[in-house]
């Protein structure tokens, strides 16, 4: 069943009023819905520097990264990344496809969801890369050329994952998963074609 | 609407590439992000008369708080969303420019309102102002983008009929 159109005023009302309860469920939902992400950066991170990063755990805190990087006497550097500033678009991903009057609306939702894990992970990746460069880029890298090279691509790849992923991707999901509804309620209601 | 956004996402990494290109990055990005730093400063200053500006910083003389304009808190990556979507659309330029000027001007007024907000939330709570800064502002600011853009689709006509873009 077609759920009945909506002018462009009222999805844009619907997607506000949508908005506050998805940041609410999101917030305290988040290390559960970023384990996707977090796994796929776990991954690409073993494959980038093999043996660097041990392993890495979400919480509640946010994401604590374990390497094999030492840092004292006997200790291993570790630190802390908050997470959900790479992952808020699920929230908002989440507002635009229950405000959009589309069929099968929980299932797009699904859908976006997972589409949206890569380029969370993208974020990820690069963060974690950019704060191992920041302390132990000698260690890393002992060749200068190397290193210059590969900080310039990690604060690039992090910049992409920040600014552009992070709030352009939930956007691009959901044009692209209900672009039929989208078509119709710019036309004025008129079935899609 | 496929072909659009074939068109919108290639024209969008074509955009946010030249962005990220050190000689834009250096020559158009930060001057951009300290003229909206200055406008920030500007506003804030006009509202009140404790707030002190310095460079990109706007600073509370009572507290001391202070916030600093990066890029990122600009509004050039939903600017560079709208240009995509306004240039992957069939639509005549005259529209297309029209319709990008406004739109730069609403996507800078909620950043405006972005900039400012975040500045007296900072002073109130903490907490909020993380929420506000990491989580909420910068998904407000790309519905700015993306509503202006659905407004502007509305009202323009397609240049080969209505179905060009489908």
């Amino acid at each position: 069943m077609i759920p009945p159109p909506v002018s462009l005023a009222g999805l844009v009302l619907r997607v506000l009023l949508w908005l506050p309860l998805c940041y609410a469920l999101w917030y305290p939902a988040a290390p559960v819905l970023l384990l996707p992400a977090v796994l796929m950066s776990q991954g690409a991170l073993h494959a980038l520097l093999p043996g660097i990063v041990d392993h890495m755990q979400i919480g509640a805190d946010g994401l604590r990264i374990f390497t094999t990087l030492s840092s004292a006497p006997g200790g291993h550097y570790g630190f802390t990344l908050d997470a959900r500033s790479y992952g808020y678009g699920m929230a908002l991903l989440a507002a635009l496809v229950l405000a959009t009057p589309a069929p099968r609306r929980w299932a797009d939702l699904l859908l976006g969801l997972g589409l949206l894990q890569p380029f969370i992970a993208w974020g990820l990746v690069f963060a974690v890369l950019r704060a191992l460069l920041a302390g132990h880029a000698e260690q890393l890298l002992p060749d200068p050329g190397a290193r210059r090279l590969w900080t310039e691509g990690v604060q690039l790849g992090a910049r992409l994952g920040l600014l552009a992923f992070a709030p352009l991707a939930p956007v691009l999901i959901w044009a692209g998963l209900q672009h039929r509804t989208l078509s119709r309620i710019l036309s004025g209601g008129s079935p899609a074609t | 609407m496929r072909r659009f956004l074939i068109r919108f996402v290639f024209l969008l990494t074509a955009l946010f590439g030249l962005s990220l290109a050190p000689f834009v990055y250096t020559h158009v990005v930060l001057p951009w992000t300290e003229a909206i730093a200055a406008l920030g400063t500007a506003a804030a200053g006009l509202l009140d008369p404790d707030v002190m500006a310095a460079g990109k910083r706007i600073i509370s003389r009572e507290t001391g708080f202070s916030v600093s304009i990066e890029p990122g808190c600009n509004g050039l990556e939903p600017m560079l969303l709208l240009a995509a979507a306004m240039l992957a659309y069939p639509a005549a330029w005259r529209h297309r420019l029209i319709g990008f000027l406004s739109g730069v001007g609403f996507i800078q007024a909620a950043n405006l309102a972005r900039i400012l907000t975040l500045y007296y939330l900072g002073q109130w709570s903490p907490l909020l102002f993380e929420w506000a800064h990491l989580y909420v502002w910068p998904a407000l600011i790309v519905l700015d983008a993306v509503v202006v853009f659905l407004v502007w689709l509305r009202l323009t006509p397609p240049r080969h009929g209505p179905h060009a873009a489908g």
